[in-house]
């Protein structure tokens, strides 16, 4: 049984169809990312599975047990947690405060205080910024604080929807340093990008989505190597 | 100077209870874009809860009047508009949380209506008096400045209620947690914060705020009747409009600064224009600054 098991999952925006049939497995402490162009289903999928919005049909499993029909904050509760498309911090929040509503659902202080300094380690730049309101953060630290906001919750599946997104190809590379540090510390992590040629050399596992169906799924290092996947989204060979 | 001062010490106390209206405005509209017109009716609920408690207590027969039984009846009130407010989102508002704004705008002023007719119903439509839950007094303060112990008692309770609720914002896990979800919804929910209850404390701590501003306005204007609410929460909702819907300090400026100009007005125009004042500030608001005094923009960053 894999940690989080989606089969022929569904989603409508009203009269969008934008999900049809949608099935994927992560492996406990993988990372399995999912790449495709604008609107091919990616964010729906990462909503479905935190439970924002609700599927027409199909399941979702995580643990064997089903997330259908869900509250976002129980599916914090059981081990997933969501680092959104755009960050969303809240900005009128300091940092601290940020990090602390991360882990709204904890009770253990102590195990908070040594993840707090977990994240810090993690990115110092939040550390040295801590009583600074999270709006008047630089994007990238806008997207450490996500992550770090995420990691809070001590979640055992993290999914992060375009983690590179807007960054610089340096601050791309810090950020994806972490993601293979967090899977390190045995965290399962679903990733979603349009930077395909990186994530998949990140990942294990990858899915190919393409207008709400997934087109291919394969072995990372396979999918890399795949003329179809190297034409239409690496840019051709190499 | 001396007309000047003593309108701006009344301004002052019934802007106190302006804001305290104003607060709960604005923090359901903070939370879900909401403008609940049942607002002002929730006051008047207030009023008459400790009305009913104060009776209840035997105050000016049985007990004593007294600053421990005025703040046991205010306590009372409080409780049960908490309580009113909470049903009044869970029975009212939540089921159409996810239809169009229209349809919760004609819920609220149906809520609006209900209460008022229910208070029509139920407590008759007639002024009570509300009972002397302590006695009045007259107190000379420098510059001639005529004030009521009753007035004192306005503002200091506000305060003491504004300053709980800015630290309760500020500094609680739950105070933290409503802002996150008035700053975004969803995003909150990902952090395992329970937005249902949140958006309910929300309501309750509001329409406890509005009990207290009942329980003010029975103390300094003791006539009470089922439509006092309508006024005073048309003039609180553009209180929290000029300081900046969704702006806590915002509506506690705002209803400081509809108090002290209806007051100005009285004193130095006439009294007949006391409530127009609401509206033309709102006018001037509305075509200045719509965002309000302390307002952020409404397309916020995301
Ligand atoms: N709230 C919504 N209402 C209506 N349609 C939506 C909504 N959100 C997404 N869609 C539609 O669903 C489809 C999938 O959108 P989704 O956001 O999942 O794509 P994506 O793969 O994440 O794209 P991107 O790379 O641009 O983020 C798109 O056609 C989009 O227009
Ligand atoms: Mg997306």
């Amino acid at each position: 049984m894999s940690l989080l098991e989606v089969e022929n999952l569904n989603v409508h925006y009203g009269a969008i169809h934008a999900l049809k049939g949608v099935s994927l497995a992560a492996e406990e402490g993988g990372i399995v990312t999912l790449v495709g162009a604008n609107g091919a289903g990616k964010s729906t999928t990462l909503r479905a599975i935190s439970g924002l919005i609700k599927p027409s049909a199909g399941s979702i499993r995580f643990r064997g047990k089903s997330l259908v029909g869900v509250k976002p904050h129980e599916i914090v509760r059981e081990g997933v947690s969501h680092v959104p498309e755009g960050r969303i911090v809240f900005a009128n929040l300091t940092v601290l405060d940020n990090l602390e509503m991360g882990a709204y659902l904890r009770k253990d202080r102590a195990g908070c205080v040594e993840d707090l300094k977990k994240v810090f380690r993690l990115f110092p730049r939040l550390d040295e910024r801590r009583r600074q309101a999270a709006g008047t953060l630089s994007g990238g630290e806008q997207q450490m604080l996500a992550i770090g906001r995420a990691l809070m919750a001590k979640p055992t599946l993290l999914l992060m929807d375009e983690p590179s997104l807007g960054l610089a190809p340096i601050l791309v590379r810090e950020i994806f340093s972490v993601i293979r540090e967090i899977r390190s510390q045995g965290t399962t992590i679903v990733l979603v990008e349009q930077n395909a040629r990186l994530a998949l050399a990140t990942a294990d596992r990858g899915y190919v989505l393409e207008t709400g169906s997934v087109r291919m799924s394969d072995r990372a290092q396979v999918l890399l190597e795949s003329p179809f996947v190297q034409a239409a989204y690496l840019g051709g060979p190499g | 100077m001396q007309e000047f001062l003593q309108q701006l010490a009344n301004g002052v106390a019934w802007g106190s209870i302006y804001a305290l209206i104003a607060l709960g405005y604005t923090m359901v509209y903070g939370i879900l874009r909401l403008i609940n017109f049942a607002h002002g009716d929730i006051y008047m609920v207030g009023a008459f809860a400790a009305y009913f408690l104060a009776r209840a207590m035997g105050v000016g027969t049985v007990v004593e009047a007294s600053p421990l039984v005025a703040a046991a009846v205010l306590l009372g009130s409080m409780v049960i508009c908490a309580a009113l407010g909470v049903l009044i989102e869970l029975f009212a508002y939540r089921p159409v949380r996810r239809s169009s704004r229209i349809t919760a705008l004609i819920t609220a002023i149906g809520v609006s209506l209900f209460l008022e007719n229910a208070g029509i119903r139920i407590f008759g439509a007639d002024p009570k008096f509300f009972p002397q839950v302590i006695a009045p007094r007259t107190i000379a303060l420098a510059g001639g400045v005529m004030v009521t112990n009753h007035q004192i008692m306005v503002v200091v309770v506000s305060v003491l209620l504004m300053v709980a609720l800015t630290l309760f914002i500020q500094k609680t896990r739950t105070g933290k947690a409503m802002r996150a979800v008035a700053f975004n919804r969803d995003a909150a929910s990902l952090m395992g914060i329970p937005v249902d209850r949140i958006i309910t404390i929300t309501f309750a701590i509001g329409s406890a705020l509005a009990a207290a501003a009942g329980f003010l306005v029975g103390l300094t204007n003791p006539k009470i009747e089922p439509l006092m609410g309508i006024m005073p929460g048309v003039k609180a909702f553009v209180a929290a409009v000029l300081g900046g819907i969704g702006s806590i300090p915002g509506a506690v400026i705002g209803g400081l600064v509809m108090g002290i100009s209806e007051y100005m007005v009285v004193g130095y125009i006439s009294s007949t224009y006391r409530d127009a004042i609401a509206f033309v500030i709102l006018i001037i608001v509305l075509l200045i600054k719509p965002t309000g005094l302390l307002g952020r923009n409404v397309t916020e960053k995301v």
